[in-house]
């Protein structure tokens, strides 16, 4: 019995509209020069050769450039002074439309153009991994990390300088345990008895609520400073990307992008969603590493933070 | 003759997780046949990488070379449907490249599937309860964690009696005061708790809207159907609106220790996280045995078999018809999985 992938798929929207759009441009002979694809802003830029002769601009009055899938002119050069033009582009039934007339002597131009690329063809021509589960040592948590381009048509129909950029990786970072252990056993207390404190009220037991009470007290004046307020505050402040990008570590080639705190339950935050980065290309389709939390490090920083809140 | 440039698997996964590989090598000159893939039965191929679509792996599991897109990369993404009773076992995948001159060079890569794994390594085998008997002790169990992975536990106690959870969720517990009497409710929160404890004004402003957005949104439990309509009709009335405000003021603080109690319940240890907090169970008659026994998944969802143990009880009591609440004190343990 067959096994693995039975689906057909069409080539992806990135490069079929590409090559329409180059089959378009037939007459002025196009020649790709470079395409990039930005994972993050979800845009592509193409650079292309384009060749104008004498021969064309005569003939016709406008240059026209088709504006498939949203790509639009973006820059101009001149291919032989290497010049940037400074030419009026207008949306014109579905085409860019430029005066032929105020073209200069040049036969040969750069052309940049930019377009925008949907989240599925994105997912489609990329494909990012990181494990469910950390592997744990007592210092560290360890995530395999790995990106790499699913689908090279793009480089079989256009052109090999193909680079897909900034393609990240979301990696969610538990960080659970390093509160859990942080928090020092005075407040610890505090906390507890002011819990059974709440519960003696609720059972309306005028002694047992006395007793909660007074041990309440004495568990206070163990932990002065502590407030639940300050305690939430530091919870938040080392979870902010500035504090808790310092205890991260990353394999090249990826780089550290963003960071951004999850908070699920009600005022601790239980993990921190890490976006690591990397660049991918014909020589790098693919890219392999480890993203490094140093949790050891991070609750001794927890640690001292809430030993200040106690003191 | 072929020049790799990386070979790659990654290091571990769970039982039904995704993991990839790949392969990446310098383009030469001579001409590639066909790539072998030879992986477990129990595997499954997910997805290809730089393969023109559409495509089929055959059971003989070959990739002829001019499916590829590219002559210099192929990946593919696999799964491991079988779960294994060891915490790890080593997996070995390999992939041969075939060449037109009958050469042919093999990559081996190995991958690792793990599990969490619990175990009940301390347990009473007899307990005797007296008159004197001290609750607290009665009842304590260790369980330890071995393995990769979080175990998302539930304790099971089956003593003839009821459990009780002794951490609700914070909104459950709020739901639960309105459905009080909520008159006397709210003068008694006003009155009741003693401002020792500072909470900035601002921070107590910022939960009120959370709460009361998730009120608002009939974000209830199901079974609460009853406080549901107390809501609704709450919110229609801009008077009630504003008490429900003020009653939701008053329980911040208790919340916010709350919250955080039940975090640390929740998470009594490395890797293990209780669907509820504290347990306690209640004896209401006479019994004779206690069983207990923990159900755990993983963070994907497998589920595994349950560990568990018996316990014989012998009741002194004089009056044994009287309720009698015991805790059920759980301590945990855990082994870290070590490989490279």
């Amino acid at each position: 019995m067959p096994i693995g992938v039975d689906d057909a798929k069409a080539s992806t929207e990135i490069a079929s509209s590409a090559v329409s759009l180059l089959e378009k441009l037939g007459p002025y002979k196009p020649d790709v020069k470079s395409m990039t694809v930005d994972y993050l802003t979800r845009s592509t830029v193409m650079k292309l050769l384009l060749n104008v002769p004498a021969g064309i601009k005569r003939r016709v009055r406008d240059i026209e450039i088709p504006a498939y899938n949203g790509y639009s002119v973006y820059e101009v050069f001149d291919g032989e002074s290497l010049n940037k033009l400074d030419l009026q582009w207008e949306l014109k039934d579905g085409k860019w439309v430029t005066d032929a007339a105020k073209l200069p002597s040049a036969e040969k131009y750069f052309v940049t153009l930019r377009g925008a690329v949907t989240k599925d063809a994105l997912s489609e021509i990329v494909g990012v991994f990181c494990p469910e589960e950390p592997k744990k040592e007592p210092e560290h948590d360890r995530y395999w990390i790995q990106s790499g381009i699913k689908d090279m048509s793009i480089l079989e129909n256009i052109y090999r300088e193909l680079s897909i950029e900034r393609v990240a990786v979301d990696v969610k970072v538990g960080i659970e345990r390093p509160f859990s252990t942080s928090i020092p056993d005075k407040t610890r207390h505090l906390l507890e008895a002011r819990g059974r404190a709440e519960d003696a009220m609720d059972s309306r037991d005028r002694e047992r609520v006395f007793r909660e009470w007074i041990n309440y007290r004495a568990a206070k004046s163990e932990a002065k400073k502590f407030s639940p307020t300050t305690f939430t505050e530091i919870a938040r402040r080392v979870v902010s990307p500035e504090i808790f990008i310092l205890f991260l570590n990353v394999d090249e080639p990826f780089q550290l992008g963003g960071v951004v705190n999850i908070v699920q339950s009600n005022f601790i935050p239980e993990a921190v969603q890490v976006t690591v980065q990397a660049n991918l290309n014909f020589k790098q389709p693919a890219a392999k590493g480890n993203l490094t939390f140093r949790k050891k490090e991070f609750s001794d920083r927890l640690s001292s933070e809430f030993k200040d809140m106690e003191e | 003759m072929v020049k790799l440039i990386s070979a790659y698997v990654a290091s571990w996964a769970l039982p039904n997780e995704t993991f990839p590989v790949h392969l990446n090598w310098e383009p030469s000159s001579a001409r590639m046949s066909e790539l072998r893939l030879e992986f477990p039965s129990y595997f499954s191929a997910v997805d290809f990488f730089n393969v023109k679509q559409p495509f089929v792996l055959l059971e003989d599991k070959v990739i002829p070379a001019d499916r590829l897109q590219t002559q210099n990369y192929f990946g593919v993404l696999l799964r491991c449907n079988k779960v294994f009773d060891d915490i790890m076992v080593e997996q070995p995948i390999r992939i041969e490249f075939v060449y037109d001159n009958g050469e042919i060079i093999s990559q081996e890569l190995v991958t690792r599937i793990v599990r969490p794994k619990l175990q009940v390594t301390k347990a009473p085998s007899k307990v005797t309860i007296l008159d004197k008997s001290k609750r607290n002790d009665l009842f304590r169990f260790e369980v330890t964690h071995t393995g990769l992975g979080k175990a998302s536990t539930r304790v099971r106690i089956d003593a003839g009696g009821s459990m009780v959870s002794h951490t609700d969720s914070l909104y459950f517990q709020i739901l639960n005061d309105l459905a009080r009497d909520k008159s006397s409710l709210i003068e008694e929160l006003q009155s009741k708790t003693p401002d020792d404890l500072m909470i900035d004004p601002a921070e107590v402003e910022r939960v009120s809207k959370i709460v009361f957005e998730r009120l608002q949104n009939s974000d209830v439990p199901p079974d609460m159907a009853e406080v549901r309509e107390i809501l609704t009709d709450l919110l229609r009335n801009e008077e009630a609106k504003q008490r429900l405000r003020v009653l939701i003021q008053s329980r911040v603080k208790v919340l916010m220790i709350a919250s955080i109690l039940y975090f640390l319940d929740r998470n009594p240890h490395e890797d293990i996280e209780l669907a509820y907090g504290k347990i306690k169970t209640i004896f209401q008659a006479e019994v004779k045995d206690l069983n207990f026994s923990v159900e755990y998944r993983d963070s994907i969802g497998n589920q595994y078999e349950s560990v568990g143990v018996h316990v014989e009880i012998e009741d002194k009591r004089t009056n044994k018809d009287k309720f009698f609440e015991v805790p059920v004190n759980l301590d945990w343990k855990s082994e870290l999985l070590e490989f490279e």
